[in-house]
């Protein structure tokens, strides 16, 4: 039987996760297609924007964009916010943590050995204490153990997956620092349905 | 009734799609220029914020029912946004963040040789086969005039003549301006990014 969902990205987590995540969250199926080197070669061309992550819905419809997948799925699998506002508000979440990624990843896009040790430098430095304030006040005026409302969102699954992901590529470990974002980081990546798949999911570097 | 203010630098930029689409939904809002040394101040500011621009256009799309007739459109809305905004970030990056002016000139030549017609390309394919004037479905949506904006910026800094060979494009992108709240905006606020040198750093 064809899935209605298929997601296609690279063999790694990386921006892609979170969509998986939000899948086996919600113990929604799904076709997981994991695209090669080689396949992609072939396949580049005939993508919307020429770019992986793409769902494709009922075996036509495609949407591409990570954020924007990660957003429709959220509102399809009642992963929003109460009300158009707290939505934004993950919304708001999901873009602040986005930029804190875009930092690391200037970290890869660098070959220099010299200038990627002075980026990640930064990274640690500044960009990760000037975030994990915020999004621990976040938690703490929240005051529900989750960032907006009362319940799961999608940004928490966002903000929870990046934070481990991040700081696990720079060695961060001073996560202590922010007590209410460890606990949230650890308390969102056990959720179930979340804790089985990253016990079992293939194993990726990145 | 709700009360929405817009806080802002005293410099046309992303602010100008939120502006655009209060005009087109006739909805008042409070414009409150800020002086960049009184930022400390507002950064302090509590109660109900929203930052992040795009997120801050999509609330007000779905506030004022502008954001597509049903959750695919409303994600094909998100799509051309994210997509165009990987195209804009990487404009503002060489044209106001790169201090290194070799590099500045190369990333530049590639934006205009490459990414920006790549992403034109597609933009003006998704048009021609989306009937009528808009991007997505049969009505205006907060994604319109968030590329409309996009389309004008590169227009007016990079060159007058970008558009030439996107013939859907222009068609757009002067349905957009046509439209007569946002033309009656337009007129008002003296709308350009014509100049962007001169206005940086104005306080």
């Amino acid at each position: 039987m064809s899935q209605k969902y298929k997601f296609l990205y690279f063999p790694m987590k990386a921006v892609g996760e979170p969509i998986r995540l939000l899948f086996h969250y919600a113990n929604v199926e799904f076709e997981d297609i994991r695209v090669s080197n080689e396949e992609w070669a072939k396949m580049k061309s005939e993508m919307p924007w020429n770019l992986l992550p793409v769902l494709v819905v009922d075996g036509k419809h495609q949407l591409s964009q990570c954020l924007t997948i990660f957003r429709y799925l959220a509102r399809e699998f009642g992963l929003v916010g109460a009300d158009e506002f707290e939505t934004a508000k993950c919304n708001e979440y999901i873009d602040a943590m986005d930029e804190v990624r875009l930092d690391v990843l200037q970290m890869f896009r660098e070959s220099d050995p010299a200038k990627k040790a002075a980026i990640k430098k930064n990274v640690v430095e500044n960009t990760f204490p000037k975030a994990w304030p915020k999004f621990n006040g976040i938690l703490k005026r929240n005051g529900t153990g989750f960032l907006v409302g009362e319940g799961v969102t999608c940004a928490d699954i966002y903000v929870a997956y990046m934070v481990d992901l991040l700081t696990g590529f720079v060695e961060f470990s001073t996560m202590s620092d922010y007590p209410e974002l460890d606990d949230h980081r650890k308390k969102i990546l056990n959720l179930p349905g979340i804790k089985e798949w990253i016990a079992t999911r293939p194993y990726t570097a990145f | 009734m709700v009360q929405y203010k817009i806080i802002y630098f005293n410099v046309i930029g992303r602010a100008e799609a939120f502006r655009m689409i209060f005009s087109v939904a006739d909805v008042s809002y409070e414009d409150v220029i800020i002086k960049p040394e009184s930022w400390p101040e507002y950064k302090k500011f509590d109660g109900k914020q929203l930052t992040q621009s795009s997120s801050i256009s999509r609330f007000l799309g779905r506030t004022f029912n502008l954001c597509g007739e049903n959750a695919w459109e409303s994600a094909k809305c998100d799509e051309y946004v994210d997509a165009t905004n990987d195209l804009i970030n990487e404009w503002v990056g060489f044209r106001f963040n790169e201090t290194d002016e070799a590099r500045k000139a190369e990333r530049k030549a590639k934006f205009i040789a490459e990414l920006m017609p790549n992403c034109l390309q597609k933009l003006e394919s998704i048009k021609e086969k989306n009937d009528g004037d808009y991007l997505v479905g049969k009505k205006l949506t907060w994604a319109d005039i968030d590329v409309a904006d996009k389309l004008q910026t590169l227009e007016d800094d990079i060159n007058p003549t970008v558009l030439e060979g996107y013939p859907n494009l222009q068609k757009f992108k002067n349905a957009v301006f046509s439209l007569p709240r946002i033309a009656a905006y337009v007129e008002k606020s003296g709308y350009t990014y014509k100049g962007l040198d001169n206005c940086l750093g104005k306080a």
